[in-house]
């Protein structure tokens, strides 16, 4: 805490953090995944630093050069007085097929994430971090259903939107030289709204419900050394339960005149409840430089027992496996800076629909290039993934995904003294 | 390297501001697996209760037309319209040479007509004996004042209220000489004056007549008692004319006395709380300018709606009313007022107001062929208070001829249920909680 009161910039950093928490609770635009439409939205794709080309893949991996987020214990990887500074955005561009209407494209994008970390003292270091944790983003429209009782039909749509994020406080420790332990605590917040309309010819129904979540998730990570090559981390994520209210406003025409029908707030609706989590990953180092990593990841939905409209919430597995290769990070060209990335990612998925799970399978590749002083660079990556598939009522999703982050550090507490 | 933290932050700013436009998608695909929340149901099943009452009195000396004519209706009875009105003059100007050549009273067609025009008409006027005034200064559908029964003078006819401008009915009659040489001879010689000769004048339809009931126009241009004479001597020996005419005056001067002959069921209602359910009716419930029935609407069992489901909501309520037994003799208005009514059936609110306006019962003619002539005006606003009310009123609707005591016009409405249109309640009902 001294520190802080010292540094006028971490000072600086947190109220831009705060200050970013208030735009982000309402720009909503980060998906446009028709699956979002299910509990809390899909999972969000931001990410920082160069994890986005990497697959995601990183509980092994080290926070020491750039922020990662996998795992709390990765924090204690940062050297002493370092500074780490890390701002992302993301544009996904879908494109959606199911059994009868054309391909449909859909673009979005955003700011998608703000982190910092840095070193308390020579064995702890911190992070914080505004990441969206879920999107939604769906528009169904022109939905026809016959008017029981009649010939007609009304067109209905439901519109959502909304997301939502986390701010989390990570801590890494360095139990030893080859032994880092972290936690973390995240506080999950955010609004999802979903707008239905439905309109016959002459009158129509329009019900606006706001839904605020909130609720915070605690997690623990460990990172070994076992080789000088090979890196194991482990990670769990408690279960936890977010609250719920919701805000509805119902209203419609009545003779042919606007009317409100009901308009009620902070309405208690049911708790959402997030699955434990566990995860595990193993790192390889060829040479400073060149590494993979494989990471595997679990989350126990079936626990959670929650349904949705259509589907039910199901384990949910993920592998991933992402690589990172530099020519020669202390090499004296330029090119040799630069870090190619790439990554696989399949996720079993925990929604069921219809007995079909909506499965993902993702993959990437990105660049890290140098900026400036050493170490800082601008990491792009391109993920393209399929969702669902074309079958029965699903849609199948093909995602591409473009994020770009900007990863610098700074050795800042030596600095100021030269200041 | 402060600068490079401040070109970050200008960077984060450019990106969150670039993209913070949203881009909702607003597309189809995927639209099959979300299953609405909403139903929509349509039904028309809910007791549509009609039943026919009648007006005692309508304001009659609110009017702009004579009323003339006699006719019996399938449905309704004889029906007779009887205007008593007065005369007066503009001036009491006449050369004290004029000799009277003929005297014509000349009554201005205003186009209403109901049922048959080509069949003979009578018309028997009669002078009326008593002071033309009454308490309140409102004269009322029913009202009447005694009249001499000797007729001044009687004419047949056959209307022609859309074709010719007037009927002129030649009133040469010792009467007259002596009222004409009266206003020439300066004894009359203000209104007053000429209210005691002459109190007014009443249009009789024959006895007997089954023709038409006609409008005549009160405009003292084109209906008057008109004199023509010469004033001997003059050059051209020129015929001038006097008249006598209906002037607006601050006391009533003119109202038309609208009754009918029934018999059956109809009897009954001899005062304005008594209803003849149309159920008891042969299923028919009527609606009658002049004479004064209008129809009662209840919706019985509407609050059972609540029983589909507490967390729905009407989004529309139709009312259709099939009428029948109309034609081009005896025209359909093409629109009726509608008004809610207390359990004594008087009005309580004139006018329903809905997002189009003051709510009328429109006629929808359709594919006169195909029989699908219907009435049909939106109830929602008032369906949705009956559903919500916690104590209930006992209130109904009516609806009743616009023009309401100027013409005879009616709608008889048919409840019972024949082909695809026919009197229903039309609500459509959205349930979006069904929890």
């Amino acid at each position: 805490m001294l520190f802080m009161m010292k540094n006028s910039r971490i000072v600086f950093m947190l109220l831009l953090i705060s200050s970013t928490v208030y735009t982000h609770g309402q720009s909503n635009g980060l998906t446009g995944s028709p699956y979002s439409l299910f509990g809390l939205g899909v999972q969000s794709n931001s990410s920082v630093g160069r994890f986005s080309s990497m697959a995601r893949t990183g509980i092994a991996l080290s926070s020491g050069t750039q922020i990662n987020l996998s795992n709390p214990a990765s924090f204690a990887g940062i050297e002493q007085k370092r500074f780490l500074f890390d701002i992302g955005g993301l544009t996904e561009i879908n494109s959606l097929s199911d059994r009868q209407t054309d391909d449909e494209r859909r673009v979005t994008g955003n700011f998608s994430s703000l982190a910092i970390a840095f070193s308390i003292n020579s064995k702890s270091n911190l992070g914080i971090s505004l990441i969206p944790e879920t999107n939604v983003g769906y528009a169904l429209t022109g939905i026809e259903t016959p008017v029981e009782g009649s010939t007609e039909t009304f067109v209905g749509s439901v519109i959502g939107s909304g997301a939502l994020n986390t701010v989390a406080v990570d801590y890494g420790y360095r139990l030893s030289k080859n032994i880092h332990i972290g936690a973390k605590a995240t506080y999950l917040f955010g609004k999802i709204t979903e707008n239905e309309n439905v309109s016959t010819q002459l009158d129509a129904l329009n019900i606006s419900e706001e839904n605020f979540y909130s609720g915070i998730k605690l997690g623990l990570g460990i990172q070994t050394q076992i080789t000088p090559k090979i890196r194991l981390g482990i990670i769990t994520e408690l279960p936890s339960t977010l609250g719920a209210t919701q805000d509805r406003n119902v209203s419609r025409t009545l003779d042919s005149s606007p009317n409100a029908v009901e308009i009620e707030n902070g309405i208690d609706i049911n708790d959402f409840k997030l699955p434990l989590q566990i995860g595990s990953g193993l790192n390889y180092t060829f040479r400073e430089g060149f590494n993979i990593s494989f990471d595997y990841r679990k989350y126990f939905w079936n626990a959670t027992d929650q349904s949705d409209n259509v589907g039910e919430f199901i384990d949910q597995d993920i592998i991933s496996l992402g690589g990172e290769f530099t020519t020669n990070p202390r090499g004296l060209r330029y090119w040799e800076h630069i870090s190619f990335r790439g990554g696989i990612n399949y996720d079993t998925g925990y929604l069921k629909v219809e007995n079909t799970t909506i499965d993902r399978l993702s993959a990437s590749i990105g660049i890290g290039i140098p900026v400036g002083k050493k170490g800082n660079q601008i990491n792009f990556s391109y993920t393209r993934a399929l969702r669902g598939e074309v079958e029965n009522i699903l849609v199948q999703e093909n995602q591409n995904l473009f994020n770009i982050n900007l990863s610098f550090k700074d050795i800042w507490f030596v600095q100021r003294k030269f200041n | 390297m402060k600068n490079i933290f401040l070109y970050i932050l200008l960077l984060g700013l450019i990106i969150s501001c670039s993209l913070e436009e949203e881009n909702r998608p607003t597309l189809e695909v995927g639209s099959d697996f979300i299953e609405s929340n909403i139903r929509v149901i349509s039904i028309d099943s809910f007791q549509v209760e009609l039943s026919t009452f009648k007006f005692d009195s309508i304001n009659s000396s609110d009017t702009n037309r004579l009323l003339v004519g006699r006719y019996e209706d399938e449905h309704l009875g004889t029906v007779e319209s009887t205007p008593y009105f007065q005369l007066r003059a503009r001036d009491f100007d006449i050369d004290n040479d004029a000799e009277l050549d003929s005297v014509a009273l000349i009554l201005g067609y205003d186009n209403y007509f109901y049922n048959d025009t080509t069949l003979v008409n009578r018309i028997d006027v009669h002078r009326i004996t008593e002071r033309f005034q009454i308490d309140d200064n409102i004269f009322y559908n029913t009202s009447s004042l005694s009249y001499d029964p000797e007729v001044l003078i009687s004419r047949l006819y056959t209307p022609r209220p859309i074709e010719e401008d007037s009927l002129h009915i030649s009133f040469s009659t010792p009467f007259t000489q002596n009222l004409f040489e009266a206003l020439r001879d300066g004894d009359i010689d203000d209104n007053d004056e000429l209210q005691q000769q002459l109190r007014g004048l009443v249009l009789k339809a024959g006895d007997t007549d089954n023709g038409s009931v006609i409008g005549f126009s009160l405009n003292q241009d084109v209906t008057h008692l008109r004199f023509y004479y010469k004033i001997p001597g003059e050059l051209d020996d020129q015929t001038e004319s006097y008249d006598l005419s209906i002037i607006a005056n601050e006391l009533p001067y003119v109202f038309n006395n609208i009754r009918s002959e029934v018999s059956g069921n109809l009897t009954t209602l001899d005062d304005q709380e008594i209803n003849l359910l149309a159920s008891e009716n042969d299923g028919i419930s009527y609606v009658q300018a002049g004479v004064g029935y209008a129809t009662r609407i209840r919706f019985p069992s509407i609050r059972k709606i609540e029983e589909l489901s507490p967390g729905g909501t009407i989004l529309n309520a139709t009312l259709q009313l099939k009428p029948v037994d109309f034609s081009g003799i005896l025209p359909l208005t093409d629109s009726l007022n509608v008004s809610i009514i207390n359990a004594d059936n008087v009005i309580t609110e004139p006018v329903i107001f809905s997002g189009l306006g003051a709510t009328l019962a429109g006629l929808d003619e359709g594919d006169p062929e195909f029989n699908e002539t219907i009435y049909q005006f939106p109830v929602g606003s008032y369906i949705d208070t009956k559903i919500g009310e916690t104590n209930i009123v006992d209130d109904a609707l009516v609806i009743f001829q616009r023009e309401f005591n100027t013409n005879v016009d009616r709608s008889i409405i048919d409840t019972r249920t024949t082909g695809n249109l026919y009197t229903k309640l039309i609500i459509t009902y959205a349930i979006y909680d069904e929890e």
